[in-house]
């Protein structure tokens, strides 16, 4: 019962929170989205072609890319943070850009992060659409172009599903962006590189548990609703 | 055709609501303001503690700068100054600053305050430490007791510390009652306190805590009157520019400058948690402290 | 006379066992056709042998299309667009009805226009010849009476409206020659009965019609030219009255008789 009241206490402190419109909460949640939506955007794109390329073409290499691409779906942040750190280290190879502890180096640790993910999501998704909506769409006339477009317009789900997975692993990791963004605040209690995950660590840190809870439940909170709106688009059809 | 509408609506909506929170939040979050930045690398006791939040804002509003905290171990934090990737660090393990020094990383290192570490354990006191009063008697006590102590085992400060102090003692680590959590301080004390373990901790941190824990002070440190070896000394550093010209060392200096002068000074000794003090300023002296500056076997 | 001629078609898929061994048929345009024969024969790689999706071992096939010339009377996309297959399988696209049964139009122009407009979004007024395409494909669906289904989603279908949707969608470009695999397996006596009224409707329009069946009652009812392919070659053809009333082969007796298990 003792951490029922824990919880109960956690959730208020929460709610407590979002709406007494605490401006650091707000520019956590802010660094949160924002690095999210860039990596999402960066990945997405580049994901979407790769998946293109991996699903529509024969080339050698071909399998061992799709291994790596689905081995590399389960990457640890952290070791991803390790190598983004070294990379953009003042003494590492791209040191000269200067982009260490930066909301930049957390997008681009972010991405590589995602990337792996969100080209499996969509590859799989690609590969399993019915080879007789194919068979349909060529027997109708469509040409090569007009096939492949077919083949994704029918995986589209998947791509949908994809960017939301690439977004939640995004959003809730932690490893990463604390190694490369510093954790950063400014004095005025304005996050720089502070994300919901990476403040969690400090509260933790701190022992204040139920600020950190309270920080956990608004990224669930974040987290739920995506996958709500997501969860009505697909349950409707998705096509008007 | 209602559903489907519908969907549509809830798409758009949603969209517009993750760019509208995008824009608006993300405006406040990313714009960094004029004037110079200075990255300190720090270890999470005097970011946790709430110092740096006393001693930055003052410091920046006087030298127009904004500062850049980046709090992890002390041993992360010379990593990254190594690395180029920091222009000062504040940090609390002599032997290692020494190092760093010797290596010509760093330049100018100043005294900047202390404070002291303590060993805690849970109020009955199963290995007997209480009554000892020494570091060193206390953790062979434990170890011939095999009674289970919580190490942070993430090479910060404190953990050089407790190392240096098991050492001392001449105790050979390893068996089931010694932990490495590689985890902060916070953690470390929750660690112990769930497990009826010892552990040993900075006044600072086990104070803010204290609340939520049933650990006790079994040895004290320096600062009431305890065992000397338990002495917590704070350092700063300012990064080689001859090692990196990338690195800010004007600003650098003038951090350093400003948290040993008399105003920094004051608001390290002004600061308080709970009504009590957490650090303890000794940068100003009436002697010249040469071996502040240097290694402290520099000529010996 | 004919419309597509097949010489000493052979077929394996891959390295397996010949499917086709020499199969010799003359489509007759204008005519219903039935392809018969027990299921696993090779009545579906025929069909998709003419349909182009498959190229055969050995042997030829030759389609004579009107207003195809030089390069296109060789080119498969070409002469895959002056025909239509009805799969076994409705093989639908997951959009909605009238989406479905304009994709053949839209592949012959403006498809990814027309892909969006289905979606109907904002990116709707891109497509110009939008009006024309949705009076044809209110008209096709009119064929198979599913007036007003346009708008509806593919997924809140029965099993006997997927395949008339499927049927639409192979109607709608006027193909000269339609090829139909097993059109009404599955399907109940009523909305058999609309399959095979569609199918004679096609024909009163110049269409050739070339189905693939194992039910000999249909091929009677429809067919006015029947095949029989058994053990990789054609054993039998002729009028549907001949072949079932005269065969000249034993195992077409078999067949007849039910004797074949299929």
């Amino acid at each position: 019962m003792e951490s029922l009241g824990f919880f109960f206490n956690a959730t208020r402190s929460a709610f407590d929170l979002l709406i007494g419109l605490d401006p650091y909460l707000y520019s956590i949640i802010g660094v949160s989205l924002t690095v999210s939506f860039w990596a999402l955007v960066i990945s997405g794109t580049f994901s979407g072609l790769a998946a293109f390329i991996i699903s529509f073409f024969r080339f050698p290499g071909r399998n061992w890319l799709s291994v790596l691409v689905y081995t590399g779906m389960g990457l640890p942040s952290v070791i991803v943070g390790l190598f983004v750190l070294l990379l953009l280290s003042k003494n590492g190879p791209l040191g000269g850009f200067g982009l260490l502890w930066t909301p930049t180096a957390m997008v681009i640790s972010q991405t590589v992060l995602i990337t792996p993910l969100v080209t499996g999501v969509m590859l799989s998704g690609l590969d399993s659409v019915d080879e007789s909506v194919v068979d349909a769409a060529t027997s109708l006339g469509a040409n090569w172009w007009q096939r492949i477009w077919t083949v994704i317009y029918e995986a589209r789900f998947s791509f949908i599903t994809a960017l939301i997975a690439g977004f939640g692993r995004a959003i809730s990791e932690v490893g990463s962006v604390i190694l490369v963004g510093g954790n950063i605040v400014w004095s005025n209690e304005v996050s720089y590189t502070r994300t919901l995950t990476t403040a969690i660590v400090v509260e933790t840190r701190k022992g204040n548990f139920d600020s950190a809870l309270a920080l956990g439940l608004v990224l669930l909170t974040i987290v739920l609703a995506i996958n709500i709106v997501v969860t009505r688009l697909r349950g409707s059809g998705f096509h008007y | 055709m209602s559903v489907a509408q519908n969907s549509r609506r809830v798409l758009v909506s949603f969209l517009l609501v993750l760019f509208t929170l995008v824009l608006l939040l993300g405006s406040t979050g990313g714009v960094v303001a004029a004037g110079e930045e200075l990255v300190l690398a720090t270890t999470t006791s005097t970011y946790d503690s709430g110092l740096l939040g006393k001693l930055n804002p003052v410091f920046e509003e006087r030298f127009n700068v904004k500062v850049k905290t980046i709090a992890v171990g002390t041993g992360a934090a010379i990593r990254h100054a190594e690395n180029g990737d920091a222009d000062v660090i504040m940090v609390h393990a002599r032997p290692a600053e020494d190092e760093f020094m010797r290596e010509g990383w760093g330049v100018n290192r100043r005294d900047l305050m202390y404070n002291d570490f303590i060993i805690v354990g849970p109020e009955n006191d199963p290995a007997g430490v209480s009554d000892l009063g020494k570091a060193t008697d206390a953790f062979r006590k434990i170890a011939d007791s095999e009674s289970r102590f919580v190490s942070r085992g993430d090479d910060s400060g404190t953990n050089k510390k407790e190392l240096s102090v098991w050492d001392a003692a001449g105790v050979e680590l390893g068996g089931k009652w010694y932990l490495e959590i590689g985890k902060g301080m916070g953690d470390a004390l929750v660690q112990a306190d769930r497990m009826g373990a010892y552990t040993m901790s900075d006044r600072g941190t086990y104070l803010s805590m204290k609340d939520n824990l049933d650990l006790e002070i079994l040895v004290q440190g320096p600062v009431k009157g305890g065992d000397p070896v338990l002495m917590n000394p704070y350092g700063v550093i300012a990064v080689n520019p001859a090692k990196y010209p990338s690195v800010n060392y004007s600003t650098a200096m003038a951090y350093i400058g400003f948290v040993t002068s008399p105003e920094g000074q004051k608001i390290i000794g002004n600061y308080e948690v709970e009504g009590e003090q957490l650090f303890f300023p000794n940068a100003l002296s009436e002697e010249p402290n040469f071996s502040q500056y240097v290694p402290k076997d520099f000529r010996k | 006379m004919s419309i597509v001629l097949l010489k000493d078609v052979q077929f394996s898929y891959g390295e397996g066992p010949p499917v086709l061994e020499g199969v010799d048929l003359e489509l007759t345009r204008g005519n219903i056709s039935v392809l018969m024969g027990p299921s696993g024969v090779g009545k579906t790689t025929l069909l998709r042998l003419i349909n182009l999706l498959e190229n055969p071992l050995k042997g030829g096939i030759v389609h004579n299309f009107k207003e195809l010339s030089g390069d296109e009377g060789s080119d498969p996309l070409s002469l895959r667009r002056k025909m239509s297959f009805v799969f076994q399988e409705p093989a639908l696209i997951d959009c909605s009805v009238g989406g479905n049964v304009a994709y053949g139009l839209m592949t012959r122009s403006g498809f990814i226009n027309h892909l969006w407009k289905k979606t109907k979004n904002i990116f709707a007024f891109l497509s110009s010849n939008y009006r024309s395409v949705e009076k044809k494909v209110e008209q096709a669906l009119a064929r198979v009476g599913l007036e007003d289904y346009g708008n509806r989603s593919i997924r809140a279908l029965s099993a006997g409206e997927h395949r008339r949707v499927s049927l639409a969608r192979s109607l709608v470009t006027n193909p000269e020659l339609l090829l139909l695999d097993e059109p009404t397996g599955n399907l109940d006596p009523r909305n058999t009965s609309i399959v095979e009224d569609i199918i004679r409707e096609v024909k009163t329009r110049k269409t050739t019609v070339f189905l693939a069946s194992h039910d000999m009652h249909q091929a009677e009812r429809v067919g006015e030219e029947v095949f029989l392919l058994l053990g990789g070659e054609i054993v039998e053809s002729g009028s549907a009255e001949k072949v079932f009333n005269s065969p000249r082969n034993k195992r077409t007796k078999d067949f007849i008789n039910g004797r074949l298990v299929y």
